[in-house]
């Protein structure tokens, strides 16, 4: 712990920063003390990764001093402030992929000479991490590293470059959980070689566990600085929120229950966009009313397998089958018809085109079929504005009106808008499966409760729910059974009720597989 | 055959291969820090013609491809200027490059043929072309077959040493890394602190100058006139097709550059055998040559399976 005679490691003072129509930092006051880990609390949108990229120099702040070790700086770019031996590990990694460990972490130092000095660079990043306590392959490619593998590559480039003041954004999102203590015991060591450590996060646990300091941000203001060991989990989230937050979600037992899978898949193999297999002999079953959770690191195959599923990519072998009809490689449109709802990873993009209107986004895969189209060709367009607001009203979407573009809506709403199309129900079709992919990635904590509200109302009334999350807390807190997928294979099935955090870490990381148990759900 | 054919086949062979070696390595260059030119054909006519008619007025051969490179460079600073600065398609701005370039040279060529040389100047031809005679390594140039590859023209030497500096650029120095970093990430390059934009601009120009060189040589190595037509005849869509044969690798490109050179010469020997059609043949390379590579180019999965840049063709700005 830090002696109170050191000047604080960072101290910014009445940092203002305004954004075009938000005011996304009122007069923060933020203190790092040398030698602590402080947690950087706040929802998105807060202002916690504003606030650090003033610090990083990347923006600049309207208003506000910024002192270092206790001498007053100007940050103008990134460049000054890693002389100030401030370093930033991105919350997505900036590393080149098809090059080696050492060839990212030197990239841009003049240390190793025009002809660069391989061998002396390599043996000074295996040193560094064995200081730190962790080891590395200096000459692997990036590409072959795991994301844990790849953050201590993020952390080198740091730490070599001096850094003593690092900044960490959202850290553990791509981690396991076993990868996350792992992270933990090297940031501690950190700690104790004196530097000092700013760890953004909203994971209440995680700031718990690890911080010395955490300052909570609301909405572009500073809450408090607290003890995060003399307060509840429950007043750092009434901190961080403004008001009581539900931790837990009613569920009720499964009520439907049914001998038949609404979805079915059997020996899927896929590819990415890269052109690897990406999902390998993968086989599952959906029952209606009940949510089947798919538990893994970000970009194990579980995208892939939703777009498979719902028709947007190709399978190279095995079979779909959604309620009783074989869909295997035929068409979005025909799963569409059958009942199957798309919340996809993007929102913009894939899941509304974002320069057109509210009500076209609202309508866009229901448009070919009546009462939307008359005699096959005529949109009916007072039926669709009605359709329009009604479905808005019903998700309680805030929106301008209902012809503005869909990019002006906020997250939260964008994500309203999708499921009010998705799960509109119409004469020729019923709700009956649900993919959703990452559906509450990037929301605030609001609308993160009411996408999980909606998504256990439709299970409650027979809807089958296929979730893919990275986040273990909502597979947990939402599921039924829980799949867990390592690079392209299901690792293992377990019942929600008899999960256990620690197993399903290790087969979200490989190391454990458990022979399926393929049982008719009860 | 006699071996004073198989001699005369490989300098042809080699001379061509020079050709395509130069303008490959500047396209290597080019879109190893993510920037496709496929205007190459158009720089590589502007640089025939600017050497052609510096080397005459001159009567410097060196002087000619000087010249070449600096003006081939500077329509290739219209491309970086389009692509990096203002975000252009790189597809739509070096297909203009292509257009302008072939139209502008070739015009250009007869105009100065007729109204700015003069007949006389055809009398000084063989003079510049003398810039390119062989030299012969002692001792090795004696050697039966492999004898021709050790009495090449300073150029051809040239291209071999420009392939083995880049390979050296790229994969041992500060320099490279950079260059290779920008083509496959530019965040992660600019986050580290080096001026994507800039690395760009001077890949792209010194690229596109290459090709000029390349144009240059061409044009005074086979001129024995000077020619109001096009003299690259596809040259160009071949050397782009090369820089994806080569793997983005110098070294593999000097391999590709011979090789196609060897392809080429070969067709000119079996036109003396079979006529017309082959000729018919070598002209639909090119073409078939510009298919491929638009084709492998706009397929993002195929791109990433043959290791292409991961940024190839992608403008860069910050967030």
């Amino acid at each position: 712990m830090a002696s109170e005679e050191k000047p604080p490691a960072v101290l910014m003072k009445g940092i203002v920063k305004q954004f075009p129509g938000v005011l996304a930092l009122d007069h923060v006051d933020f203190e790092v003390k040398a030698g602590e880990i402080h947690g950087l609390l706040g929802e998105n949108g807060a202002g916690k990764t504003t606030l650090m990229s003033i610090l990083y120099g990347v923006y600049k702040a309207d208003a506000g001093e910024i002192y270092i070790h206790g001498r007053k700086v100007n940050i103008r770019s990134p460049k000054d402030a890693i002389k100030l031996g401030i370093g930033m590990v991105p919350q997505h990694f900036k590393l080149v992929m098809a090059h080696t460990v050492v060839e990212n972490v030197i990239l841009g130092l003049k240390e190793f000479g025009m002809v660069l000095r391989m061998k002396e660079a390599e043996k000074k990043i295996v040193e560094l991490a064995s200081t730190y306590g962790f080891k590395i392959n200096p000459k692997a490619k990036i590409w072959q590293l795991s994301m844990g593998e790849r953050q201590y590559v993020e952390l080198l480039k740091a730490l070599i470059r001096k850094a003593n003041i690092l900044i960490l954004d959202e850290p553990t999102t791509v981690l396991t959980p076993q990868e996350t203590r792992e992270l933990f015991s090297t940031l501690k060591r950190m700690r104790e070689e004196g530097k000092s450590i700013i760890f953004i996060s909203h994971k209440l646990e995680e700031v718990k566990e690890l911080c010395d300091r955490v300052t909570v941000l609301r909405k572009g203001r500073v809450v408090g600085t607290v003890d995060p060991k003399k307060v509840s989990l429950a007043d750092l989230a009434k901190m961080m929120v403004g008001r009581e937050v539900l931790f837990r979600i009613k569920k009720e037992p499964r009520k439907v229950v049914s001998e038949e899978p609404i979805l079915k898949v059997k020996g899927l193999y896929a590819l990415s966009d890269k052109g690897v297999m990406a999902v390998k002999n993968v086989s599952l079953e959906v029952y209606p009313g009940e949510i089947l959770g798919i538990a893994g690191i970000a970009g194990s195959g579980q995208e892939e397998l939703a777009e498979v599923i719902t028709g947007m990519r190709k399978a190279e072998k095995g079979k779909v089958v959604i309620a009783g009809v074989d869909v295997t490689n035929t068409s979005p449109k025909k799963i569409f018809e059958l009942g199957v709802a798309y919340i996809p990873e993007s929102r913009i993009y894939v899941g509304t085109a974002p320069n057109l209107t509210i009500w076209e986004n609202m309508i866009m895969r229901h448009h070919r079929y009546p009462p939307f189209v008359k005699n096959k060709i005529v949109l009916n367009l007072p039926y669709i504005f009605e359709f329009a607001k009604k479905r808005a009203k019903e998700l309680n979407m805030m929106y301008s009106s209902i012809f503005a573009p869909a990019r002006t809506l906020s997250g939260g709403n964008l994500q309203r808008l999708i499921l009010a199309r998705e799960l509109a129900e119409t004469p020729g079709r019923k709700t009956r499966l649900i993919v959703a992919v990452y559906p509450t990635r990037g929301l605030d904590v609001g609308a993160t409760e009411y996408v999980r509200k909606v998504l256990i109302e439709q299970r409650n009334r027979g809807v089958g729910v296929l979730l893919i999350s990275e986040d273990l807390e909502e597979i947990l807190m939402l599921s039924d059974r829980i799949a867990v997928i390592h690079n392209g294979e299901i690792m293992g099935v377990v019942k929600a009720e008899e999960a256990n955090i620690e197993e399903i870490g290790l087969m979200m990381g490989g190391a454990l597989r458990k022979t399926v148990s393929e049982k008719k759900a009860q | 055959m006699n071996l004073d054919l198989i001699n005369l086949f490989l300098i042809q062979a080699l001379t061509i291969g020079t050709v395509y070696l130069i303008a490959t390595l500047g396209e290597v260059l080019s879109e190893r820090a993510g920037v496709v030119n496929l205007g190459l054909e158009g720089l590589m006519e502007i640089g025939a013609t600017v050497a052609i008619i510096v080397a005459l007025i001159t009567e410097n051969a060196w002087l000619g491809i000087l010249a070449a490179f600096v003006a081939a460079a500077a329509l290739a600073t219209v491309h970086a200027f389009a692509t990096v600065s203002l975000k252009l398609n790189q597809f739509a701005s070096g297909l203009a490059i292509y257009i302008f370039g072939v139209g502008i040279g070739v015009t250009f060529r007869g105009y100065a043929r007729d109204v700015i040389l003069g007949p006389q100047a055809l009398l000084k031809i063989p003079k510049i072309k003398a810039a390119f005679t062989s030299i012969k390594i002692p001792g090795l140039s004696n050697i039966p077959v492999i004898g021709s590859l050790f009495s090449l023209d300073v150029m051809a030497y040239f291209g071999l040493f420009l392939g083995i500096l880049l390979w050296f650029i790229f994969y041992r120095t500060r320099t490279g890394l950079n260059i290779r970093s920008v083509g496959e990430n530019p965040a992660a390059a600019d986050a580290a602190g080096i001026n994507v934009f800039r690395l760009r601009y001077i890949t792209t120009i010194i690229g596109g100058g290459l090709a000029g060189v390349a144009g240059g040589y061409l044009i005074i190595k086979i001129a024995t006139q000077i020619a109001g037509e096009t003299v690259i005849l596809g040259r160009g869509w071949i050397a782009i097709a090369l820089v994806i044969f080569a793997f983005w690798d110098p070294l593999r490109a000097i391999i590709g550059a011979y090789f196609f050179g060897a392809l080429e010469a070969l067709f000119y020997w079996l036109q003396g055998y079979f006529g017309g059609a082959t000729v018919v043949m070598l002209k639909a390379v090119p073409h078939i040559s510009a298919i491929i590579i638009l084709t492998i180019m706009s397929i993002e999965a195929l791109r990433k399976r043959i290791g292409a840049p991961e940024a190839l063709g992608k403008p860069y700005s910050r967030e």
